[in-house]
């Protein structure tokens, strides 16, 4: 929801390494972040905060996970992905490696996809930008529901002493 | 007859005397055993009040600086106990970090410090300090190295972070949170 970004942002963890050096935060063991309707589990999730706000969210698992109620009464999003970074500020997320989002019934996968939380704007690429010895140059693929089809012509039910005829 | 009654009679006064001087021997052991005991615990070797132990390393730089209210040393048992003891560490002559508690025991060289009731790890120097609170902190001051079993609170602004066991680092101002780690980050005021 719109409101998400003004909710805190609250991580549960089973371990942290915390470095006031570099401001950062690694969370490590069923990670989950909650803000909001917002949602991400992952293996472990590295925070990099500036004056004590949260400005990136770096999740890694196998793979990790994103949910989001984008506007009240609409489905979830739902996305996945080996490597998800959560741009708080900029409220954009950039999925990595066997990424999908399903919102409803449309899906989108790919290699990389970026997602734009407050319009809902997405782009799907078939090869991450860094791309890394290993990772696969594949394609986007879009499937997106038909359109509304005509709602089938149901039959009058045959009254009870009536047969119904084969089609020929 | 006669004689055979003179030997028991000799034989009695010797028994008598054996255990006589026996019992004389063992008398203070047996009697008065607290007192004893009480003579190695109760009487420190050295009593400070308003202490104040400054420590530098080998290149003379600020280790780390001891306050206590009060401290008693026992050398024999290689003890000390202080009362509202403040330890101080610096990082290139600057104060880092500062760690307080109600009281503490140590070794008489202070390398190893048991603090408890009310420890707390403030930041120092820092525009938003992080304040660490539990109840009980081992201190390894030469190490700058901190480490406990119990649950922990860490404050800095606007983020707030819960767990139980801790590993500080505070020369490399690293925190390992071992166990069931809860952090809650206030959002951006937009």
């Amino acid at each position: 929801l719109d409101s998400d970004r003004q909710q805190p942002l609250k991580i549960v963890a089973d371990t942290a390494v915390i470095d006031e050096k570099d401001g950062t935060a690694l969370y490590t063991g069923n990670v989950v972040l909650t803000q909001g309707t917002l949602r991400i589990a992952a293996d472990s999730l590295k925070i990099r905060t500036e004056n004590g706000k949260v400005d990136i969210v770096m999740a890694e698992g196998d793979p990790a996970l994103f949910s989001q109620v984008p506007e009240p009464n609409q489905a979830e999003v739902i996305a996945k992905a080996k490597n998800i970074d959560y741009m708080v500020r900029d409220q954009k997320l950039l999925l990595k490696r066997k990424a999908s989002i399903v919102q409803g019934e449309n899906i989108f996968r790919g290699e990389e996809i970026v997602y734009e939380i407050q319009s809902q704007r997405l782009q799907a690429l078939g090869q991450t930008q860094d791309h890394q010895p290993g990772d696969i140059k594949g394609r986007v693929e879009m499937i997106l529901p038909s359109a509304a089809e005509p709602a089938p012509q149901t039959a009058p039910a045959p009254a009870p002493t009536e047969k119904a005829i084969p089609a020929s | 007859m006669k004689q055979q009654n003179q030997l028991i009679l000799s034989s009695l006064f010797l028994a008598l005397f054996v255990v006589g001087t026996y019992t004389y021997m063992k008398w203070d052991q047996w009697f008065s055993p607290k007192q004893h005991a009480s003579t190695t615990y109760d009487q420190p070797d050295m009593v400070a009040i308003e202490l104040q132990q400054h420590s530098y390393d080998k290149h003379g730089n600020k280790e780390f600086l001891l306050d206590a209210e009060s401290m008693l040393q026992y050398v024999a048992s290689n003890r000390n106990l202080m009362v509202k003891p403040t330890i101080t560490f610096f990082e290139q002559q600057q104060e880092s970090w500062k760690t307080s508690a109600a009281s503490a025991t140590s070794d008489n060289e202070a390398n190893k410090l048991n603090l408890s009731g009310n420890v707390t790890v403030v930041q120092q120097g820092v525009r938003e300090a992080a304040v660490l609170e539990t109840e009980t902190l081992i201190l390894y001051p030469r190490e700058s190295y901190a480490t406990t079993d119990d649950k922990v609170v860490i404050r800095q602004s606007g983020v707030y972070i819960e767990a139980t066991g801790l590993d500080a680092d505070l020369t490399n101002n690293r925190i390992t949170l071992r166990h069931k780690v809860t952090s809650i980050y206030e959002p951006e005021k937009s």
